[in-house]
């Protein structure tokens, strides 16, 4: 996946916030709170050649079971492509 | 060739221009007979009837102002109630800026209002690292008392009810610079006041910042972690298209937060109001 949009991430009073900048501004307003784990996936989707590399290497990160980690991720995902922020780099469009 | 100096917030700012430019009552008091610093902008003012094509890309657009795309960023501006864009420059990261303009727009660029409406103020503060602060700007036994607010939610009226019952000065009614200095954040007056048309040139160490809010009472409470951050980063002019403007802005409005009191002032328009927020400073 990669990202289509530009945010800078920031962590202010212990929260992830994901701010807009360049021509995302045009289009976003305002600031996104992100969670903890959601904060994880959006700082390295980008690094993972898949869903599964990212569940490994959030199991690392955080005490969770693969499977929860795996819905987390596809649910966060769903709603960034649905929002524009990403897109799929899979000719498949599963990743 | 004519060179006019203002100092507004420590900043020396130089324009070069074809006539000695024209002060309203806010730049007059902020002009200067030379160099008065050693943090010094450049603004060269030049004619011109070959006005660039825009880059495809628009990064940001207002009612008078163009940013598009590029290598180094273009910008253009268009006078109140003009045609279309008269002015143009690029946005690097100099102290120093050369703008052009369609020769038909000499009046406007002939005075000390028009070449700073043209210039991007929040821009030039910010090669200083200062930053463009929404809210009215009252002095309070020497020390900078902000009430911020977005248009229309009484921060001017606060601090005019200041001035009527605490023997406080109304700074400015719309706008402030602030600045982190060694010795704390730096509140400055400026010539951009909105339409207060109050704008004392005057620099105070910041006391408290304000968020008004309309209310039936008169309450205070103190803003802490996001909250406070939030006050401080939503009413900075920021150029959201520059990155490097974002960081520092997050960085900046953290430090404020992490510095300064920060408080939600609920409040009716009375004596009442100002004799809360005086009991909370003390």
């Amino acid at each position: 996946m990669k990202k289509i949009e530009t945010f800078v991430l920031r962590t202010i009073a212990g929260e992830s916030i994901l701010v807009p900048t360049g021509k995302t501004t045009l289009a976003f307003n305002g600031m996104i709170t992100l969670s903890e784990t959601a904060a994880f996936i959006w700082e390295n989707l980008e690094n993972a050649e898949s869903a599964e590399a990212l569940a490994t290497m959030m199991t690392s990160e955080f005490s969770v079971d693969k499977e929860t980690v795996l819905a987390d991720i596809q649910e966060f995902t769903d709603q960034l492509i649905q929002a524009k922020m990403v897109a799929y780099t899979d000719p498949d469009k599963k990743w | 060739m004519y060179e006019s100096h203002y100092n507004i917030a420590g900043i020396s700012i130089a324009i070069t221009a074809n006539s000695n430019l024209a002060d309203d009552d806010a730049y007059r008091l902020y002009r200067t007979d030379g160099i008065t610093s050693d943090q010094i902008y450049r603004i060269t003012m030049e004619p011109s009837t070959d006005r660039p094509k825009p880059s495809c890309t628009c990064l940001f657009q207002n009612e008078l102002n163009w940013v598009f795309d590029g290598p180094v960023p273009q910008h253009f501006f268009r006078v109140p109630h003009g045609k279309g864009p008269c002015a143009w420059d690029l946005l690097d990261d100099t102290n120093e800026k050369k703008i052009f303009y369609l020769p038909e727009a000499e009046p406007y660029f002939s005075t000390a209002l028009g070449v700073f409406n043209a210039s991007g103020f929040e821009r030039i503060l910010y090669q200083f690292n200062r930053y463009l602060y929404h809210c009215s700007y009252v002095d309070y036994e020497g020390r900078a008392i902000l009430f911020s607010a977005p248009s229309g939610g009484g921060k001017t009226t606060q601090g005019l009810l200041w001035e009527k019952y605490a023997n406080a000065t109304l700074i400015n009614g719309d706008r402030a610079v602030l600045e982190a200095s060694e010795a704390g954040i730096l509140c400055h007056g400026l010539p951009i006041a909105g339409s207060s048309g109050v704008f004392i040139n005057r620099t105070l160490p910041l006391a408290a910042i304000f968020t008004v809010k309309k209310a039936p009472e008169n309450t205070v409470r103190r803003l802490k972690g996001k909250e406070a951050f939030l006050a401080v980063y939503s009413q900075l002019t920021i150029n959201l298209w520059n990155e490097a403007f974002v960081q520092d802005a997050l960085d900046f409005s953290m430090l404020v937060a992490e510095r300064i009191p920060i408080y939600e002032l609920s409040c009716t328009i009375s004596e009442e109001a100002v004799n809360t927020v005086r009991a909370c400073l003390s």
